[in-house]
């Protein structure tokens, strides 16, 4: 069984880890598989402050809400464990009618049934839908080119600039626009001035969020007339583009048009360059990839205080959060240590 | 089998230009950037493509709690500092950050998974595709990693009004935590994940032995993975699961969410999937032959994400694209090499055949416990569909899996898609 938490929102603090960790231990035990036909059994949570309640025949009155207040807590009261450490806890689903959704019922319409709301159609389906040939050209990959200085700054903005023309030609200008090609590319810089546009690479760069600073908010206040969808046209069209052209140019290895503050120095600066980082790295892969190194054997050695730290028992609050070398628990003892076989890697 | 699938697919170029923060991860940039390789790849040219309309907060309340609905409307980054405690309790700031924008964009991510859904329910198309939806971690009273509104729940339950049961699946490479939760009571959808799970890895759920509970006991399946883990290993087990799902489950529509954090290379990411790889999940999945939603997710090396979506996109429309990416006006992102295909990492694959192979056990002890007995929900018969034979057993895995093998397709007496789709 799946621990449910309380409805009310839990303060994250130390003492609720404390707590969601025992009860949890004492709970792993009973996830096993039983047949369909075994009954749910609400047990009276060791902790106690929990009741339990029947579990309803129809399980639409669940959905409609009847339960509310007071899950139950399904943990057995005579559960003897051996080392908590084992079983890391799991998270728990929540319950209730402020988590889950609501099912409709399966009757075949829909009262809202507006064309409206099944999209506007831009580009309509192509005449040739019916037949099961492909023969028109599709899904062309690139020409290579014929021009004397291929490769160079002016061969590619002139192959840019056919292939935008294309575009616009083959689906139409309307749709060319309904579609937003208006505001993709290099094209978008013709909206701003060459002041501007140089007072923006100023702002981005000497306004870096490692030093406490917010570039955005700076654009935001220098360019008062612009939208801020604008600025972020510019921002990906333009700066970040000819960005990644530089790096495609002086260091291609390590590209990342998704480092926010890395600054582009030319090859003589390469080597004091101080925003890269001193790592090897597999070509393609962003620096910021945390590759977790399980050879590592000090990373089996531990600091006995450690051990009983419950944070190393809390979940990611953030998706983003670059995470520390791996659960001490998982480490010492394994995944596999759980309640699977322990077996030799293929 | 039928005649080729119809694909609507929904673009608004206005869902681009939004901007989380600097250093966010996410990037919804990376929607233009593969829009316009689709369409650099004259794949336009065999589809049809919509603007969704803007969903209203009252379809978005088909889910989300109103008042969660009515503060992301109201809020934005001048008055955020006004608000902290409905921004704690909603869960907004850092992660899923207030900016300029953010209630638009959300209309119009949602406003297409919806309208993909009306689409598929009225059979105006076989597979309808949203990039820029597939936000999996919203719940209906708060935002979560970086996702607000959940869209596939919202799409989801427009389905469910046609259909009796829905498959969703899920390849990103985090848990869809907010899909399962939504429907975690409830047998009438039945949720697939896999995703890297331990080692704190967000969002911290998605064990195997999470399955459901009462009515949707066993109607919920998380194949927890390790990192490193590659084409051959995943595709091998995703089509061994989907298989029996598809089988036991007998789903009238599914849903795929292609989250492209699960490639190579990605930001956040930690799994060593080829673009092939994770197309090849798609492939599988149109070749069951059942109404289709596809949608984006998480995906954080935005050339990456472009390169995936166009090739899944072809995938979709039976087409095979070259690896030379077309002149386009990011073809920088794409530079040096310019090349659809992105390698794969000298990573350690931690799965290994035990790991694996208890998981799949797992999983298929658990769907033996879904009974076929008569019952209102599984009374709608589905539609033709196909189980794509494949040897799970075979010997070498670096062989090619072989598709052509025995037809196991089904008659209905009472087929949806009787000759051509004349709409």
């Amino acid at each position: 069984m799946v621990q449910k938490r309380q409805l009310a929102e839990e303060a994250y603090d130390v003492s609720s880890k404390h707590l969601k960790l025992e009860n949890s231990c004492q709970l792993v035990s009973c996830l096993e598989f039983p047949s369909k036909d075994v009954p749910l059994k609400p047990c009276i949570s060791a902790k106690g402050g929990h009741f339990p309640i029947e579990i309803p025949e129809n399980n639409r009155q669940f959905e409609s809400g009847i339960i509310t207040d007071k899950p139950t807590r399904l943990v057995p009261t005579d559960d003897t464990y051996s080392c908590p450490l084992r079983f890391p806890p799991l998270k728990e689903v929540p319950v209730g009618p402020e988590y889950q959704a609501h099912i409709p019922e399966c009757c075949g319409y829909d009262t809202n049934n507006d064309d409206k709301f099944l999209g506007s159609c831009v580009i309509p389906m192509p005449e040739s839908y019916s037949t099961v040939s492909t023969d028109f050209a599709v899904g062309k990959g690139r020409n290579d080119c014929f021009c004397e200085d291929r490769g160079s700054l002016r061969c590619v903005r002139q192959h840019i600039t056919e292939a935008r023309e294309n575009l616009r030609v083959n689906i139409g200008h309307e749709r060319f626009s309904a579609l937003g090609f208006d505001s993709m590319g290099d094209a978008v810089a013709c909206e701003w001035t060459e002041e501007d546009e140089r007072l923006f690479h100023e702002i981005v760069y000497s306004n870096p969020v490692s030093l406490g600073k917010n570039f955005w908010e700076k654009l935001e206040e220098t360019f008062p007339s612009r939208t801020n969808q604008e600025i972020v046209s510019y921002y990906f069209n333009v700066f970040v583009l000819q960005r990644r052209a530089e790096q495609n140019r002086f260091d291609p290895i390590n590209a990342d048009s998704d480092d926010d503050e890395l600054q582009v120095t030319d090859s003589s600066e390469e080597d004091d360059d101080s925003c890269r980082d001193e790592i090897q790295k597999p070509p393609g892969f962003s620096i910021k990839n945390p590759v977790f190194d399980h050879d590592d054997d000090t990373r089996f050695i531990f600091d006995d205080s450690k051990v009983w730290d419950v944070d190393y028992f809390s979940f990611p609050r953030s998706k983003a959060d670059f995470l520390p070398t791996g659960s001490m628990i998982e480490e010492v003892f394994g995944v596999e240590s759980w309640d699977i076989e322990v077996t030799d890697n293929e | 089998m039928r005649s080729k699938d119809r694909i609507s697919y929904f673009y608004d170029g206005d869902v681009g230009n939004v901007y989380f923060g600097p250093n966010h991860p996410m990037k919804p940039h990376r929607l233009c950037m593969t829009h316009h390789l689709v369409l650099s790849y004259d794949l336009h040219k065999k589809m049809e493509i919509y603007r969704p309309h803007k969903a209203y907060p009252v379809e978005l309340a088909q889910f989300h709690s109103a008042d969660y609905v009515e503060f992301l409307q109201r809020i934005n980054p001048d008055t955020q500092h006004l608000f902290p405690e409905e921004m704690a309790k909603f869960k907004l700031g850092e992660d899923c950050p207030v900016f300029d924008d953010m209630f638009e964009f959300c209309q119009i991510y949602a406003g297409g998974t919806i309208d993909a859904a009306r689409r598929l329910n009225n059979q105006l198309c076989d597979i309808a595709i949203n990039w820029a939806g597939g936000l999996h971690h919203a719940k209906k009273c708060e935002a979560s990693g970086f996702c607000y509104i959940n869209d596939l729940v919202l799409g989801i339950l427009e389905l469910l009004k046609y259909h009796a049961r829905v498959l969703y699946i899920d390849i990103d490479v985090h848990h869809g935590d907010g899909v399962e939760e939504a429907f975690y009571f409830t047998d009438r959808v039945m949720t697939v994940s896999f995703h890297k799970y331990g080692n704190l890895f967000f969002p911290g759920s998605g064990d195997v032995k999470e399955i459901g509970e009462q009515e949707g006991k066993f109607y919920a399946i998380n194949i927890p993975l390790k990192d490193g883990i590659d084409d051959t290993s995943f595709t091998r087990l995703f089509k061994t699961i989907i298989s029996k799902v598809v089988e036991t489950y007998q789903p009238g529509v599914i849903v795929l969410q292609c989250g492209a954090d699960s490639l190579a290379g990605d930001r956040l990411g930690c799994f060593n999937l080829s673009i092939d790889g994770h197309a090849e999940c798609v492939r599988f999945v149109k070749k069951i032959g059942l109404p289709l939603l596809v949608t984006g997710g998480g995906g954080y090396t935005k050339e990456n994400v472009a390169r995936c979506w166009t090739v899944e996109t072809g995938v979709l429309l039976d087409t095979e694209l070259p690896n030379e990416i077309p002149d386009n006006e990011y073809i920088k992102y794409f530079a040096p090499e310019c090349s659809l295909r992105i390698p794969t990492a000298h990573i350690e694959n931690f799965n290994s055949k035990s790991y694996l192979g208890t998981i799949k056990m797992q999983v298929l002890e658990n769907l033996r416990c879904i009974q076929h007995a008569p019952s209102v929900q599984m009374q709608e018969v589905p539609p033709d569909y196909y189980i794509p034979d494949f040897d799970e057993d075979e010997k070498n895995p670096d062989e090619r899996i072989d598709q052509h093998t025995q037809d196991k397709h089904i008659q209905r007496d009472d087929e949806y898609y009787e000759g051509d789709n004349d709409k």
